[in-house]
């Protein structure tokens, strides 16, 4: 008793005030569920196959690590405030923990499953299919990404957490230099957040090739669609080299391989293949914002969108060449001249397609009826901001100017402009966009409005400074900076801005509560004015289990936009009702993923005895899983009937 | 080409004096401000014509009133424009490409012996730099002193961790990595002092891990070179 009580006195006041929040909200969160009978209705969700309810549910989760570290961005930009600043706690090793972390949860935990969970949504909608190909593969998929993150977002409350940088370079994310448990939750919570994405990006390249409604032809299928199956290439083949990388990372710390130490081994190996998926991951998570910018801007423009066909070649061959760039992210490592030369050309080949999508956007909106609603708004955004974060990836490119701009605070600006730019923005025109499909409400306007114009105008207020930073050698991850140096005000400028982009996050939250409580149901298919062009708008809002009663025969790129044109209200179904087979529900993926948490558990602190018994669980699961006779669930022909006669239409 | 640099640089630097990676003091750190300028002028063109082009449109193209239930005429495509913004792109590349591509070559070319190139080993540790010049067998820490208009050769390496050998005013940056060896060349052209710092990622005091540049003429340099010898010696 004595010794957990001298535990708690030793703690800093930052972790004992997350242990308070953290215990209050779990016994709010049981009060709350207990209170209105809701632990059903939990339980209902977390078994679910169904993909809308596995997509929201992945928003809703990366949207609470989200909040996360977004507050992590606040705590740093207080430290970097003013110079020479002591902000609380946040100084050396704790401010390391506080940008690695941040780095690390946005990109893995909150902008791919941000995306991933928007597009579980959408995808089978679009493309007139039921459900995904493997339901119970996508409800593990959601799980094992639940419990990766779990594991990294509890890691500072439980020995510390990574703080080696995101990119937690070797030889310092080694035991020698970092040794405990900190930079172990890294590479074992991303391996098994990171075995669900692989297996999502699966799900999502068989459901496009093979579940598309008749008539749906690759070059019809809308924009969205496709940027998503070639996400999902990329997934597969980038992903893949990171579970090796987190693989020798995680042997390096457990069983002191020397692979990766700067003596024996060669710590360059970690940093190529850290790029190796690093690299794609940018365009992972940046070309289904692209597809959504694309549906969105062709929605709001009441205009086919421009030069589909080559819109389909740039998003191929922005991926194909996102696999040949990543040296650029290592050309002050010391490679020779060649090697770099060759890199920057690949770099800045890639603004060529990446330029052909902004111009396709552009002359999308020529001679069109533009309306500015809060999805145009950010996909009006998005293409500002992206434009300047995509030049300054082409100067980026340039290799001697690098030399300059390199671990700098220039790359810092250069990575929010086209991360917050594409894949912030993007999801957040998507919310706003498909929110009515989602819940059956539309968000309200002119909160919306307040969101965007304070997320963005933070955004640059935020960002901008930081290009002129980078100039004046302020480089990143640190902590402080002298008096003398004249990076005081600009610092100060960014921190208000980050301060004026949270205010825009509350509107957001506010907006979706004011909706959920108060909001009207929308009794249309299509509640964004008649100008849904896409199948997902031909289902009623919110859609039922099985989406399509009957599947619908497409016969051109955008059915309802022709139905419309032919002064139709929707497309024609044809065809017979039918009884629905529908995937059953189940409570496998949830254990598995529990299972993975118990034994990456036992991994990080090194204890063998609970390692084993999560492996057991997981292996338990996966027997029963291969032995179970599940195979679905039928609903009636005349319920169907019923539901689709009686909604909508 | 030259000229429009310099209509560049003079509005640049017009404010900008604090701004070091635009207020070159080395050689390296002029032909990177060189490739910085034109890269920022070719993309102010992308820029210029990518928003010129989108406010057009959105104060052109809006909805009006009354326009709620027009069916506007969809086009798929214009091969011109289309081909247009592929090649038009691709020459701006190559204008960019070429001299990057020259300038990378010319850093990375050794010194002559008879431009007298002075070699200092520059070790990176946690948390400190330490500068020695085999030359003259000493050993400097934190505090690099180079005499101005020599060629330096940095041999950059380090005992731990990965750190990187930046002087933001003098020329970009190189990495010093454990069991390798790196090297970054540059020259002085004034004297000063100038502020150096650690741009990788190295641990808890990596923002301290900073160093000063003095850059001193010929005969500075030498009184203070005895001057070290004689603290070797005692």
């Amino acid at each position: 008793m004595n010794s957990i009580y001298h535990y708690f006195r030793t703690l800093p006041s930052d972790i004992i005030l997350a242990d308070i929040s953290f215990v209050i909200i779990i016994i709010a969160t049981t009060f709350l569920l207990t209170r209105y009978h809701k632990w059903k209705w939990l339980w209902s969700w977390i078994t679910s196959t169904d993909h809308k309810k596995i997509g929201i549910m992945y928003l809703v989760v990366s949207f609470l690590f989200f909040l996360r570290a977004g507050l992590e961005a606040l705590l740093i930009r207080m430290q970097l405030a003013f110079p020479e600043n002591e902000f609380w706690v946040f100084q050396g090793e704790r401010f390391n923990q506080l940008t690695s972390t941040h780095g690390t949860v946005m990109i893995f935990l909150v902008a791919t499953p941000l995306l991933i969970g928007l597009m579980n949504v959408i995808v089978p909608l679009q493309i007139g299919a039921r459900d995904v190909a493997f339901p119970f593969m996508n409800s593990l998929s959601l799980w094992l990404f639940i419990s990766g993150g779990i594991l990294i977002n509890v890691s500072f409350i439980a020995g510390g957490s990574p703080n080696a940088g995101w990119t937690t370079y070797a030889p310092l994310s080694l035991n020698e230099f970092t040794p405990g448990p900190s930079n172990s939750y890294y590479p074992i919570g991303l391996q098994v957040a990171g075995l669900g994405t692989i297996m999502g990006a699966i799900n999502f390249i068989v459901t496009i090739i093979k579940m598309r409604a008749p008539g749906m032809k690759f070059m019809r299928m809308p924009l969205s669609t496709w940027s998503m199956l070639i996400t999902s290439v990329l997934i597969v083949y980038a992903f893949s080299a990171l579970a090796v990388a987190l693989l020798l990372l995680t042997f390096e710390r457990l069983f002191g391989t020397i692979i990766l130490s700067g003596s024996e081994g060669n710590p360059l190996i970690w940093q190529h293949l850290f790029w190796i998926f690093g690299h794609p991951e940018v365009y992972i998570i940046a070309l289904p914002a692209f597809g959504i910018f694309s549906d969105v801007i062709s929605t709001f423009s009441k205009k086919k969108l421009f030069g589909y066909t080559s819109m389909v070649f740039a998003i191929i061959l922005i991926g194909f060449l996102g696999f040949m760039v990543w040296v650029h992210h290592m050309f002050t490592v010391g490679l020779n001249a060649n090697i770099n030369v060759f890199f920057a050309l690949t770099t800045m080949l890639i603004a060529i397609p990446t330029g052909i999508k902004i111009f396709n956007w552009l002359f999308t909106m020529r001679g069109g009826r533009i309306r500015f609603d809060t999805p145009m708004l950010y996909a009006l955004g998005f293409i500002v901001t992206f434009v300047m974060g995509g030049v300054t990836g082409v100067m980026l490119g340039s290799v001697p100017a690098d030399y300059q701009y390199h671990d700098s605070y220039f790359v810092v600006a250069h990575l929010h402009y086209v991360i917050i730019g594409a894949t912030i923005f993007g999801v957040l025109s998507g919310v706003y966009y498909w929110w009515p499909k989602m819940f059956g409400k539309m968000l309200n306007e002119k909160l919306g409005k307040w969101n965007f114009w304070t997320f963005v105008i933070g955004f640059h207020f935020t960002f901008f400074p930081m290009h002129i930073l980078g100039l004046m050698g302020m480089p990143r991850r640190v902590f402080t900076y002298p008096e003398g140096e004249g990076l005081g005000w600009l610092n100060f400028v960014s921190t208000c801005g980050a301060f004026l982009m949270g205010i825009g996050v509350l509107f957001f939250m506010l907006n979706i509560y004011l909706t959920t409580r108060y909001g009207k149901f929308v009794q249309q298919h299509d509640p964004w004015m008649k100008r849904g062009r896409t199948l997902e708008w031909t289902v009623p809002s919110p859609p039922p289990p099985y989406n399509f009663a009957r599947v619908p025969v497409v016969t051109s790129g955008e059915p309802l936009w022709t139905a419309y044109e032919a002064q139709k209200h929707n497309i024609d179904f044809e065809g017979d009702y039918d009884e629905i087979h529908m995937p059953s529900s189940s409570s496998l993926p949830f254990f598995m993923g529990m299972a993975f948490l118990i034994a990456s558990f036992g991994f990080v602190f090194e204890i063998w005895s609970v390692a084993i018994l999560g492996m057991a669980g997981v292996f338990t699961t996966m027997t029963i899983r291969s032995f179970q006779n599940k195979n679905g669930y039928f609903i009636p022909k005349n319920k169907v009937i019923y539901n689709d006669k009686g909604v909508g239409y | 080409m030259r000229s429009l640099y310099i209509i560049g640089t003079a509005f640049f630097l017009s404010g900008c004096s604090s701004i070091a990676v635009l207020n070159p003091k080395g050689t390296a750190g002029e032909k990177q401000l060189d490739l910085l300028l034109l890269s920022l002028l070719l993309m102010s063109i992308v820029l210029a014509v990518v928003f010129t082009l989108f406010v057009r449109f959105l104060v052109k193209y809006r909805e009006k009133p009354g326009q709620e239930d027009d069916f506007p005429t969809q086009k798929a495509g214009n091969k011109k424009l289309e081909i247009s913004w592929i090649v038009i792109p691709f020459i701006i590349i190559i204008v960019l490409a070429v001299p990057t591509f020259a300038t990378t070559y010319q850093l990375d070319e050794p010194f002559n012996n008879d431009q007298d190139p002075l070699t200092i080993k520059v070790t990176g540790e946690q948390f400190q730099w330490s500068f020695y010049y085999p030359e003259y067998n000493i050993t400097s820490r934190d505090e690099l002193r180079i005499p101005v208009d020599r060629p330096i050769t940095f041999k950059l390496s380090s005992k731990d961790v990965i750190h990187s050998f930046w002087i933001p005013q003098l020329g970009g940056k190189r990495d010093a990595l454990p069991g390798k060896e790196n090297t970054l060349r540059m020259t002085a052209i004034e004297t000063g002092t100038y502020s150096g710092k650690c741009a990788e990622l190295c641990g808890a005091e990596h923002a301290l891990m900073t160093f000063d540049t003095i850059v001193l003429d010929k005969d500075d340099f030498s009184t203070w070179i005895e001057k070290m010898k004689d603290g070797e010696n005692n």
